[in-house]
């Protein structure tokens, strides 16, 4: 298997939300180059583990590790800082913005150099790094000046990638909370493909999701979490389906398979 | 709002075909409007396209156009600043305060006027954006606070008697016609569409508009530029007071009544959102010259001033009911 060190590795990571225990001392690692997936029900802990990891909340015990030296990450400036990149379910696009002003949302190119309240926006740029953003998640949009709004699903997925992807820092874990939910047959296997072709350039993924099926058509290792514990942490192709169904409602899996 | 679940392009081309029409509307209807409205006046009245009349109806136009141009600034950001017409009712009265009684000298009493008006455009998008108090609340305090203070002041006065530098903007002809006003506005539209459109200030102003939560999540800093809008509602009032006190040459406390209104319904008839995110500096122009064509051809048509008021209202639902929906049958 793959015994590489891991990239990220939260260990212990522990979070109270008042009187609620939203994750009881939970292990996750990431390793290089592996298509990481994070499974469990509703209320699970899965958007707590990775809001904790992004920066958006802080874990009251616990700690993270980024190549095996302590990091606090206290906010989702700093996440980016050492090259982990989100893509929130409804995907953080403005509508009203083309597809070019979304890929370099907030990090603009400028005829001028350094961070003044206001520059002048180099279009041509933009445009070509669009392109060729594009180009590297092998996603095809015929009008990169159209409105992201009258784009399709898999589209919009594809603009939001080109947006991490897009980044000055190099981008070493991207996380994708729920990349096929919603999406049409086709558009799903687009967002598939473009998580593979991902891969293949190197970048780590974290897959949330709920379906098992697109789940096991990329994952190398499964993750699954149940009322803020981690169940296990195992390779795709030493579990079957059933054994995940499984761990996530919380029924022994021998259980299940005796009843069939 | 940001389902991934639309999918116009292949399940309906019929719908995508309506969105595009009314995307092409939004940035050209305002202009075919105007048109057809021009045309309108001018079977009604043969003295409606001569020059004259055309000057005359932009240099009256430029004031409210001015205000109307900071207004898109605040509505691109999803704000709303009813406090325009106090503000600048204020700061005119300011400016003529601080000439005629204390004999500062003109540029800088116009200078300081104008300052002062930003200064209060700024407080009002710090109040909104630092303390989180509405937009609506915010500038509706405003437009009663502000003009309360003017009364405070100056009460019945009349102030009168300029120089030639206090009344340049709003009086001056160039070459005995050309007005300083209409160029003036076609400088202050260059420059705020510049900003709107090609700088990271009218980007991001745009994108806190638009989608708020994905402008923060992108490291857009919302509270600056939340602010930087209102600050650049404040200036342009503060132009705009410079043009009235030279348009009027008599300032008085009851100055400007009814600006929100009209720089508002400049703004949307020009085809900008309410709903943020989508802004047309061209189109405000636009807008603002088609509520003046309205009230020029009411008054050629000899027809009762009420029914500007009620045209312009029926005009204002009109504009803000298309894009919504156009957003309602999109969201579905």
């Amino acid at each position: 298997m793959n015994h590489a060190k891991p990239i990220i590795s939260m260990q212990g990571i522990t979070k109270h939300f008042g009187g609620v225990t939203a994750l009881e001392k939970v292990d996750f690692d990431v390793l290089p180059n592996e298509v990481h997936a994070l499974l469990g029900d509703n209320g699970a802990g899965k958007s707590t583990l990775i809001k904790i990891l992004c920066g958006v909340h802080q874990a009251d015990k616990g700690k993270i590790l980024v190549d095996g030296s302590p990091v606090s990450i206290t906010s989702p400036k700093e996440a980016r800082k050492v090259g982990i990149e989100v893509i929130y379910q409804d995907l953080a696009l403005v509508d009203e913005f083309n597809v070019i002003a979304n890929v370099y949302l907030g990090k603009e190119l400028t005829t001028s150099f350094g961070e003044h309240t206001t520059s002048i926006l180099d279009e041509r740029r933009m445009r070509e790094g669009t392109k060729s953003v594009l180009e590297k998640v092998k996603m095809f949009i015929p009008d990169i000046r159209q409105r992201v709004y009258y784009l399709s699903g898999g589209q919009r997925q594809g603009v939001a990638i080109g947006r991490a992807v897009n980044s000055t820092q190099k981008i070493r874990v991207l996380i994708m909370d729920e990349p096929t939910a919603a999406l049409g047959v086709e558009e799903k296997e687009k967002v598939l493909n473009l998580i593979r072709t991902l891969k293949e350039q190197k970048v780590a993924i974290v897959v949330i999701s709920h379906n098992l099926e697109d789940v096991f058509q990329v994952a190398d290792r499964v993750t699954v979490l149940r009322n803020g514990r981690k169940v296990v942490t195992v390779p795709a192709s030493e579990v079957s389906r059933q054994d995940v169904v499984g761990y996530i409602v919380g029924v022994e899996t021998g259980e299940l398979s005796g009843k069939r | 709002m940001g389902n991934s679940n639309r999918s116009h392009t292949d399940t309906a081309t019929g719908s995508v075909n309506v969105t595009r029409v009314l995307q092409y509307w939004r940035r050209g209807g305002i202009y075919i409007s105007l048109l057809l409205v021009a045309i309108g006046l001018s079977f009604l009245s043969p003295r409606f396209l001569t020059r004259l009349n055309l000057v005359e109806l932009l240099n009256y136009t430029a004031i409210i156009a001015v205000v109307a141009l900071g207004q898109t600034f605040v509505i691109a950001g999803k704000g709303i600043d009813l406090s325009v017409g106090s503000v600048v009712a204020l700061s005119s009265c300011v400016m003529a305060w601080l000439f005629i009684d204390y004999a500062v000298p003109s540029v800088l009493a116009v200078l300081l006027g104008i300052g002062l008006a930003t200064a209060i455009g700024t407080l009002h998008g710090y109040l909104i954006a630092q303390l989180g108090i509405p937009d609506l609340v915010v500038t509706l305090a405003g437009l009663e606070a502000w003009r309360g203070l003017v009364y405070l002041i100056f009460e019945e006065r009349v102030l009168m008697r300029f120089d030639p530098f206090m009344r340049f903007l709003g009086n001056y002809r160039f070459g005995g016609w050309f007005p300083a006003a209409i160029l003036g506005l076609f400088i202050i539209l260059a420059i705020y569409t510049f900003t709107l459109n090609r700088t990271t200030l009218g980007r991001y102003i745009l994108a806190i508009g638009g989608n708020r939560r994905a402008a923060e999540y992108a490291g857009i800093n919302f509270f600056k530029y939340k602010i930087l809008s209102y600050t650049l509602s404040g200036l342009s009032c503060g132009i705009a007071s410079w043009m009235l006190i030279g348009r009027l040459n008599a300032v008085q406390s009851s100055l400007a009544v009814g600006y929100e209104l009209h720089s508002i319904a400049a703004v949307v008839i020009g085809g900008t959102s309410l709903f943020g995110g989508i802004a047309l500096m061209p189109g405000t122009v636009g807008g603002a010259l088609m509520i003046s064509l309205i009230r020029n051809g009411l008054i050629l048509g000899g027809i009762s001033f009420y029914w500007y008021m009620i045209i312009l209202g029926i005009l204002l639902v009109a504009s803000v009911a298309l894009p919504a929906w156009e957003r309602r049958k999109e969201t579905r």
